[in-house]
């Protein structure tokens, strides 16, 4: 039996809840090794020590003194745990209701960026209640059919979207 | 009149049936809180703040568990409050306070150390002071207070098995701590 295995079974018996068989084993152990019966030793002085510990008794007047304590309590409220919960709903929502809003204010985009991105010239000449053709005019206008290619392309050529670009 | 009957007329406005109760724990009381503080005076004071704040929690007392397992539970955590703030003002280790003591000790400690049992009785628990706080808690209730290994499980709300291990660490940690002293 390895020493480390012995103390516990020497604390064990301190307590009876060693089996025979254990408390052989470690009899027989203790018989060889010095180091567990100093170790037992000092646990007996230490638990003997714990266990004869002597308390004091109450103060005198315990029970009058803590019934002029109880006196200033405040006496049961049946609604008080209730209270206390609705408290704590509230403020829990009222926490979350602010976090979201600045939440919604400081992460959602910029309107006007979005527009900008994603929206073509004409669109963005519409939603400024212009006429999106106007510029288009001069190409409709315009005499020749190779000028009005060469219009189509050159006004293409500014698009960000490919599919748009003019191959004539 | 069983406790529970006691708790119930408590919860009714009866201050006479919880006077009952404190009759019946206060010694328990003091003296656990004895067992971890070494002051007569702290222990009498943490026990009367222990009853005020189970009365006050007497409505969250469901009947599952027996009056005393609770009120042991709320007297733990109190006493662990109370000490909590107590070593963040004096935190000096083990030995220091050891070799200090007879210069801080008062006279009543000097002659109570007289004898070679009141000396080591006065290391035994110095030693306790010095662990961690579930160490000193458990070396509380199984060797000083002389719980089960059952209550001690109700009342911590643990596993007989880590009762038995905590128990055994706690003690091996006191064993290693006071052990060179202890001749």
């Amino acid at each position: 039996m390895k020493c480390k295995h012995a103390e516990r079974l020497i604390l064990r018996s301190f307590d009876f809840r060693l089996s025979k068989v254990d408390q052989e084993c470690l009899d027989r152990h203790q018989d060889s090794c010095g180091d567990c019966r100093r170790i037992k030793d000092e646990y007996d002085v230490i638990l003997g020590t714990l266990h004869s510990t002597r308390f004091p008794e109450p103060k005198p007047y315990f029970t009058e003194r803590f019934r002029a304590r109880l006196k200033d309590t405040p006496a049961f409220d049946p609604f008080a745990a209730g209270k206390a919960w609705i408290l704590k709903t509230a403020s829990v929502i009222a926490f979350s209701a602010v976090v979201l809003s600045a939440g919604m204010i400081f992460l959602s985009p910029d309107p006007a960026v979005l527009s900008q991105e994603n929206m073509s010239d004409s669109e963005i000449l519409l939603l400024k209640n212009l006429n999106p053709f106007q510029e288009t005019r001069t190409v409709f206008e315009a005499g020749s059919v190779e000028n009005k290619n060469m219009m189509l392309i050159f006004s293409a050529l500014g698009d960000k979207n490919g599919l748009r670009k003019y191959f004539p | 009149m069983d406790e529970k009957t006691l708790v119930r007329l408590s919860l009714e406005g009866n201050n006479d049936a919880f006077e009952q109760l404190v009759i019946k724990y206060k010694t328990k009381m003091v003296n656990l809180a004895f067992s971890m503080t070494r002051n007569r005076e702290n222990a009498d004071d943490l026990a009367q703040d222990i009853f005020i704040k189970a009365y006050g929690a007497l409505k969250n007392f469901r009947f599952q568990s027996e009056f005393g397992t609770w009120i042991y539970r709320i007297a733990l955590n109190h006493i662990k409050d109370f000490l909590r703030t107590e070593n963040k003002v004096i935190k000096v280790p083990f030995e220091e306070r050891y070799k200090e003591m007879g210069k801080q000790e008062d006279e009543m400690m000097k002659r109570e150390r007289a004898s070679v049992q009141e000396k080591r009785r006065h290391l035994v628990h110095e030693g306790i002071r010095s662990l961690p706080e579930k160490y000193q808690t458990i070396l509380s209730l199984r060797d000083i207070q002389g719980f089960s290994y059952e209550e001690i499980g109700q009342i911590l709300k643990l596993m007989p098995g880590t009762v038995d291990s905590r128990l055994h660490r706690a003690r091996r940690l006191l064993r290693n701590k006071i052990a060179p002293f202890l001749s």
